[in-house]
């Protein structure tokens, strides 16, 4: 049973170590100059001429080719001495091999590219075999791309490239393709060249024909305006035989009506003229109902993008013409509709309900899709969900920019809400989400939609009530409709609460007017007769309550209608959960109001703090900043608009009080004075500063370069501090810590305008060359001496905290989860994340009983960034950093306990990896936890592991 | 006989009783064998007759069954063990699987409940299956040395194929019946452009384009959802197979996706053989299905449990699927003689239901139906018509034509005047034949005769690198190929001119034209040539001119060669050139003549 937990446990907290890459001697030469890596490849390469048979070779070149580029100077030699080889081999294999290294030599640096260039051009007239012509091609277009735009050398690739368009190959004549593509110069008229790639478009081969279209996309990418007149060239390709030939065919297309979209074309067969954007929307409207899948997804994905179509196509790609045994029908949405309008509901018990209507002339109906005739029916109804999800897309993109369109595809997007796979059904909520400013919804279509709150799938659920808090209702039926729904999903599901307040928090001002009509219905307010109270910690009470209270900042005279429990909790609530709670004018409450008007001074008292602290230094430097600091904290919790800058300032300011501490002390540098008492203190703080400077560099983003500069700095310091301890107070070895501290500020190099202390500590380092610990901490300590006080403070307005709040579990219920003791028992994490920067660090920390803690790493796709709809307008400038949330299953094992017992989850970030030289993973220097910096209070989960019955 | 004759013993201008015969390259090949169930004596077989008295192995080359639907393959027994035929017989695996299920069960009723004789039995059955010869999507199977016949996905129910059948340079798509919209369990109908002389599609729903499945399945879904919420009884009869498994799978990830808690039944005799089949032929179902048995295998119904006839009577909201799908027998006429009476209940009819049935009359409305023995049953639940058919509309027929290109359609397995309407469409909109064969009239589809010609590769090769080297392509350009035309043991081949005379043992002999101009010009010949030798030069660009040795000068295959006469200045010019370089040798006579006589 134990291998079992073992096994269970391994699998979800695995931390995935990279190995450092040496490069490892290859096996199969035996020859013993390769053995060793670091040999001086000169050396090796003139070895070339003696390795008889070509399977050696070609395993010497591959070698050769990993240890690219080489230290040496002499490449030149090499290169020779590899044409050389190349001269005499008679296989095609190891030529094409010896083609390659040649074009990887555009990756050593300063490596002069002409002559490589020259070397191949000289190859190339002598090659037979197609293969090694076509990768030699592929190579001077890579090398080629290096080139400035007017260099000679790039006409003759291009010379050569348009010869050996006429090579009987296809693979050489596409590499020849590809390279006019790419290396054409669009500046110049280059009619001949687009007219030699546009015939090869008429080529027999459909992959010199793909070749050729890619190429002039290519083209097309680099600035060449591709001409008007090929148009009806690619659109008779879109019939091609061949899948890839249609796709690149109809990517032409789609830059032809983006280049002339107002140019005309005749319609074949009669004499009507359209533009060109229309004729190619229609055109590729019709590749929906291609036989290839692929084909298929790019159109659908392309239609997204053709906004400036005539609104008459667009509306047709959502028309199919229904007929039943050759009368009109109507389509469902067209029946809906109508009931709608006449007032009258459908009765359900009709057989004959969609009974065909008018008789259709057989003359008149047209069966194959003329135009873009229900493109996007067909599109939706795909048997691939890449075709249906990449039609989605398309249909939003094109509603946002035409509200009519918008309106239309309502219909459409619903029934998309039915789709059999969740990821289509999610894109469809998420379309519908961003065009519900452009829709209002009728109260047939909010039903079918709010049937979908009952989905057991939370990511739904979620979804559809970002789209309610964004939709616009037309009618108090609607939100009445709505309101009930939510409450109906709040008593279903729990978990649900905050998601459907935030949707009812929106909702609310969104729809003043209506929600007025329904207060007294909805609070229970009765003219005459006082009704019973409702209990303000009910959740269904809390959500009628937030969609009245957020109604009412917009619509005044829901205030009057409020009673006076309503007002008492409305108090209670604006105290509780104040971020969903709008701050009201309610009457009656002046006094507290007044309160809350008044300004509260706390810039002016920022301002005063700051000037203390930047004030000259004085002798007892680290009272004042004491002061300062404890001013700065008490602050972060008065005023949530400056917390988080000012948070960060305390940090900082910790920090520093912290170095002075360390540095005043006597015995931190001196091992010998051994009061072991003095000695312990300064371990501890040396402890201390490193935890608070790890916070300080990891917990913070939205910073300005200067601002993370100045945090580097703090952090760099902390690091000497440690190693010169290390050194002078200890007798570990301080190898790996030095490089790595060297590392550190050898990262640092590229920035100009440093702090203080970082500066001279680069310029100091960059003068020896010998990084031993003891030269080093030799050098440091004077620095370190030099700026025990110096720190410049400002105040960083933009900086964003990073915290997290763990919503489920909540730690509140006594209930323990039974499991089989040694078995695993998944328990759902819901959290949100603010400000997470780094989220290859975060880490679920899990603490049992027993005094385990494991790390567990997240699954990358149950960390999603949460899009925020309408963020509070206060904080605009926190928009750059995203809102992360975290829902997984967290799997705990445990062996078997006499009662149940607490485990505790906690969000951390493990900064084990960056912080932690590979060198030092063994070392017992650290504690075990101090490269962890902790999210958020633990919540504890009651758990009893049970033992298993034997016997059954 | 290169005219292709299909003559339909069954579906031609019909539905049911599918059985249609081919003739092509001197092959004939049946597709389909089904039987009529509206009728109950002999016309409920093609008429087997019609092709040959008493063995028919003669006669008929192999059979191909679409699908397991018993109008596509119910005749089958009686053809092989009682008409008798030995040839091999061709269908899909899951189609091999499910088709002795239905016969089977389709045997019981007609030999069990109906009494009849002269019927064939389960031996029958297992003997015939023994025949069969089950093929693969995508798979070529060579029937003899000239039948090539290929399966292509279908949709429509679990297995079913359409075939392209192939004899020499003949080809036939048959499709079966076929799905272009995919559902539930299924996927969409596929091919790929294969050109065939023939497609014969059936033409179910001719005249239909059909809305949006998404639409009929929300609102299928969301008046079962009403129903059982306010506690009511769903009633849906069904045909044993193909819908009912799309309506569990519907009903099945609705339950799973709304948490729903109502017990879902399913009374249908044979589906629980057949439901093992769909879970091992997973490969053959959608999308969805595909990708997710791994962690569930869709088919394992978790909410969908076997229904007792106890149930019927347990109060509470439930869901029942029940045979037969016209409730004019069986378990779903009982169960709807119990829950009629009930406004909370409801049933759904998801299929056509024949006039004269207890479901027609329920359909049409009637709030009394009178059953069986006079008893009058009073209608109080609702009745929903939900249609869930799996035919390709309209639409979709125009789609696959457009997808593989035929020469001509021919159609079947549809209404005759429905036909018409299509086949017009299909000849406006296509501008290709269209025919509409009833049943025993055959129809002559004129192919035109194609005679295939080998070509040597070597020769291909070198012919299509001189069109490579000539410059881009440019299709207004002809190309020419200069070979042999070898007829040998009724083989076309084009041959490389010295194979060709080496294989027939032959010498090689050139035809060589000479003519000789007199010419006036001063000087010696050498200097004469080179003169000659610039106006070329200066004139022609395409052709290189090459100085010989002997002081000729050649041009391809012309030579031109200078002798002095008597007189000083009188030149006579021999040119000589072979006849493949005729053109050549004129124009250069003519452009000297221009220049210098």
């Amino acid at each position: 049973m134990a291998v079992l937990k073992k096994r269970a446990l391994a699998e979800y907290s695995q931390v995935v170590q990279e190995e450092a890459c040496n490069s490892k001697p290859l096996q199969l030469m035996k020859k013993p100059h390769l053995s060793s890596a670091g040999e001086d490849e000169l050396v090796t390469i003139n070895t070339l001429g003696k390795i008889e048979t070509s399977e050696e070779l070609l395993a010497y070149l591959n070698h050769v080719q990993h240890n690219l580029p080489f230290q040496t100077d002499d490449k030149v030699v090499v290169v020779r001495k590899l044409i050389d080889t190349y001269h005499q081999s008679e296989y095609s294999y190891v030529r094409l091999k010896i083609v390659c290294i040649l074009g990887d030599f555009s990756k050593v640096p300063k490596f002069d590219v002409q002559f490589i260039i020259n070397e191949i051009i000289k190859l190339l007239s002598t090659e037979t075999s197609h293969k090694v012509c076509a990768s030699m091609i592929s190579k001077l277009k890579k090398l080629g791309s290096l080139l400035s735009s007017d260099s000679p050398v790039l006409g003759k690739i291009i010379t050569i490239g348009t010869k050996l368009l006429n090579n009987s190959n296809h693979l050489v004549k596409c590499h020849c393709l590809s390279l006019l593509g790419d290396l054409v110069n669009v500046n110049y008229l280059q009619g001949e060249n687009v007219n030699l790639i546009c015939k090869f478009t008429k080529s027999q081969d459909p992959r010199v024909r793909t070749a050729a279209y890619d190429a002039l996309l290519q083209l097309h990418e680099r600035g060449q305006k591709l001409e008007l007149c090929m148009y009806s060239d690619v659109c008779s390709a879109l019939q091609d035989d061949n899948e890839n030939v249609r796709q690149s065919a109809m990517r032409i297309i789609w830059v032809l009506s983006h280049t002339y979209p107002e140019s005309c074309v005749v319609i074949p067969g009669c004499q009507d003229e359209v533009h060109l954007v229309d004729d190619a929307f229609a055109k590729i409207c019709q590749a929906i109902g291609d036989l290839s899948v692929n084909v298929r997804t790019l159109a659908a994905e392309l239609l997204g993008s053709m906004v400036n179509v005539n609104p008459h196509f667009l509306e047709q790609t959502l028309d199919k013409k229904l007929m039943s045994d050759m009368r009109r029908k109507r389509s469902a949405h067209e029946r809906h509709w109508e009931t709608v309008t006449s007032g009258e509901w459908a009765s359900g018990a009709r057989w004959a309900d969609d009974k065909p209507r008018e008789n259709l002339d057989a003359e008149s109906v047209s069966l194959i899709h003329s135009g873009a005739c229900g493109a996007f029916v067909h599109g939706l109804e795909d048997e691939f969900m890449e075709v249906r999800s990449a039609s989605l897309d398309s249909l939003c993109q094109l509603a946002l920019s035409n509200p009519r369109f918008a309106t239309l595809s309502l219909d459409f997007l619903v029934d998309m809400f039915n789709d059999e796979i969740e990821e289509v059904r999610l894109k469809a909520i998420d379309c519908m989400t961003k065009i519900s400013q452009l829709i209002v919804l009728r109260e047939d279509q909010l039903e079918i939609i709010l049937g979908v709150l009952e989905d057991s799938n939370v990511e739904i659920r979620e979804g559809l009530h970002r789209m309610l808090g964004a939709c616009r209702l037309s009618t108090k039926a609607c939100l009445k409709l709505c309101v009930q729904a939510l409450l109906d999903n709040l008593k279903r599901y729990s978990q649900d609460k905050r998601s459907i307040w935030r949707c009812l928090q929106l909702l609310g001002p969104r729809h003043p007017d209506l929600t007025l009509l329904l207060v007294p219905e909805l609070l229970t307010v009765h003219p005459f007769f006082d009704m019973p109270e409702a209990d303000v910690e009910d959740p269904s009470y809390v959500c009628v309550l937030l969609l009245v209270f957020n109604a009412a900042q917009f619509c005044p005279q829901i205030l009057s209608l409020f009673e006076e429990h309503i007002r008492r909790h409305y108090r209670y609530l604006r105290d509780t959960i104040s971020n969903f709670v709008p701050h009201l004018q309610l009457i009656g409450d002046e006094a507290m109001e007044g309160q809350i008007e008044f300004d509260t001074n706390t810039n002016y008292f920022l301002q005063n703090v700051m000037s203390r602290l930047n004030q000259p230094i004085s002798t007892n430097q680290i009272k004042v900043w004491d002061a300062a600091c404890h001013d700065l904290i008490r602050l972060a919790q008065i005023d949530s608009n400056l917390a988080h800058g000012v948070e960060l300032l305390a940090t900082q300011l910790e920090c520093h009080i912290l170095i002075a501490k360390v540095m005043n002390s006597p015995a931190w540098i001196d091992s010998s004075s051994l009061n072991v008492q003095d000695g312990d203190v300064v371990k501890n703080l040396i402890d201390q500063l490193q935890r608070r400077s790890l916070r300080l560099q990891y917990m913070f983003s939205n910073l300005s370069t200067e601002e993370m500069l100045l945090i580097q700095s703090t952090r760099l310091q902390a690091m000497a501090i440690q190693l010169v301890y290390i050194v002078r107070a200890s007798n570990t070895s301080a190898l790996a810590l030095s490089d790595h501290f060297v590392s550190r500020v050898e990262a640092l190099k590229g920035y100009g305008n440093l702090p203080s202390f970082a500066g001279s500590i680069v310029t100091e380092i960059a003068r020896v060359d010998d990084t031993k610990p003891g030269v080093l901490s030799r050098l440091l300590l004077p620095i370190l001496q030099a700026h025990i006080y110096v720190a410049p403070f400002c105040l960083p307005v933009k900086a964003f905290k990073l915290s997290a709040d763990i919503l489920e579990p909540s730690g509140e219920s006594d209930n323990p989860q039974k499991f089989l003791a040694g078995f695993v028992l998944g328990v759902v994490l819901d959290a949100e994340i603010q400000g997470l920067a780094h989220s290859e660090y975060l880490r679920v920390r899990v603490k049992y009983p027993d005094l385990n803690a494991q790390l567990i790493i997240p699954q990358e796709s149950h960390l999603k960034i949460v899009k925020q709809y309408s963020k509070n307008e206060l904080n605009e400038n926190i928009i750059t950093v995203p809102d992360h949330r975290l829902r997984t299953s967290v799997l705990v094992s445990h062996q078997v306990w006499t009662e149940s017992s607490h485990i505790e989850l906690s969000l951390v970030l493990d900064v084990t990896d960056p912080e932690v030289p590979s060198a030092l993973k063994r070392w017992r220097g650290f504690s075990e936890d101090s490269f962890i910096i902790e999210l958020c209070k633990p919540v504890r989960v009651l758990v009893s592991p049970k033992p298993i019955k034997r016997g059954i | 006989m290169t005219d292709i004759k299909v003559t339909p013993l069954g579906a031609g201008q019909d539905v049911g009783r599918s059985c249609i015969l081919l003739q092509m390259g001197g092959k004939n090949i049946m597709l389909d064998c089904g039987m009529h169930m509206g009728y109950n004596d002999e016309r409920r077989f093609p008429d087997f007759s019609y092709i040959a008295d008493g063995n028919l192995t003669e006669s008929l080359d192999c059979v191909i069954i679409s699908h397991f639907h018993l109008d596509h393959c119910g005749a089958l027994p009686f053809m092989t063990e009682m008409v008798g035929y030995n040839g091999p017989i061709y269908m899909t695996h899951p189609t091999k699987a499910i088709a002795p299920i239905l016969l089977e069960d389709m045997r019981k009723v007609a030999v069990e409940r109906k009494g009849e004789t002269n019927f064939f039995t389960s031996a029958h059955i297992k003997d015939c299956m023994k025949k069969v010869i089950a093929v693969t999507l995508h798979q070529t199977v060579q029937v003899d040395s000239e039948i090539e016949i290929k399966a292509y996905y279908a949709g429509h129910v679990l297995g079913a194929a359409m075939f392209h059948v192939k004899v020499g340079n003949q080809s036939v798509v048959y499709t079966g019946d076929y799905n272009m919209t995919p559902d539930r369990h299924l996927g969409a109908a596929w091919i790929d452009k294969c050109r065939p002389n023939i497609l014969i599609s059936e033409s179910t729903y001719a005249t239909t384009i059909r809305d949006s499945k998404r639409c009929r399945e929300r609102d299928f879904l969301k008046k079962v959802h009403d129903c059982v919420d306010r506690g009511g009884k769903v009633l849906i009869p069904v045909f044993a197979l193909g819908r009912a498994q799309e309506l569990c799978i519907l009903l099945e990830t609705y339950w799973e996706r709304m948490n729903l808690k109502a017990p879902i039944y399913f009374a249908v005799g044979l589906t629980e053989k057949a439901n093992n089949y769909y879970k091992m032929f997973i490969t053959w179902t959608n999308q969805k299905i595909r990708k997710t048995f791994v962690q569930r295998n869709m088919f394992e119904f978790k909410h969908i449990r076997p229904f007792d006839k106890s149930y019927a009577d347990t109060p509470g909201p439930m869901v029942v699927f029940a045979t037969p799908g016209m409730l004019h027998a069986g378990l779903s006429l009982q169960l709807f003689k119990k829950w009629a009476p009930n406004e909370n209940n409801m049933l759904i009819m998801p299929g056509y239901c024949v006039s004269g049935t207890v479901g027609a009359k329920v359909l049409s409305g009637a709030k009394k139906v009178e059953i069986e023995n006079r008893q009058v049953i009073e209608v109080k639940m609702s009745v929903q018509y939900m249609s869930f058919s799996a035919h390709a509309d309209a639409k979709g027929i125009m789609q696959l034509i457009q997808y593989c290109e035929p020469q001509n359609v021919l159609l079947v397995h549809g209404e005759g005047v429905k036909m018409e309407f299509l086949k017009q469409k299909i000849q406006q909109e296509y501008g290709i034949d269209c025919y509409m064969p009833a049943n025993g009239e055959s129809a002559y589809i004129p192919c035109k005769p194609v005679v295939p010609v080998d070509v040597s590769l070597s020769l291909l090769k070198k012919e299509m690198a001189l069109y490579d080297t000539v410059g881009a392509p440019d299709p207004k350009r002809p190309c020419r190929m200069h070979g042999i035309l070898v007829m040998k043991d009724n083989v076309l081949k084009l041959m490389e001119p010295e194979q060709a005379f080496g294989e027939l043992g032959l010498n090689r002999h050139s035809i060589r034209f000479t003519s000789c101009i007199q010419l006036r010009l001063p000087g010696t010949a050498s200097r004469a040539m080179d003169q000659i030798q610039l106006i070329l030069n200066s004139q022609n660009t395409n052709y290189p001119v090459k100085p010989s040795d002997e002081g000729m000068l050649n041009l391809e295959s012309v030579s031109i060669k200078m002798e002095t006469t008597d007189k000083e200045d009188r030149k006579s010019m021999m040119i000589s050139w072979a006849l493949q370089d005729e053109d050549l040798a004129t124009w250069i006579m003519s452009s000297l003549r221009q220049v210098i006589v």
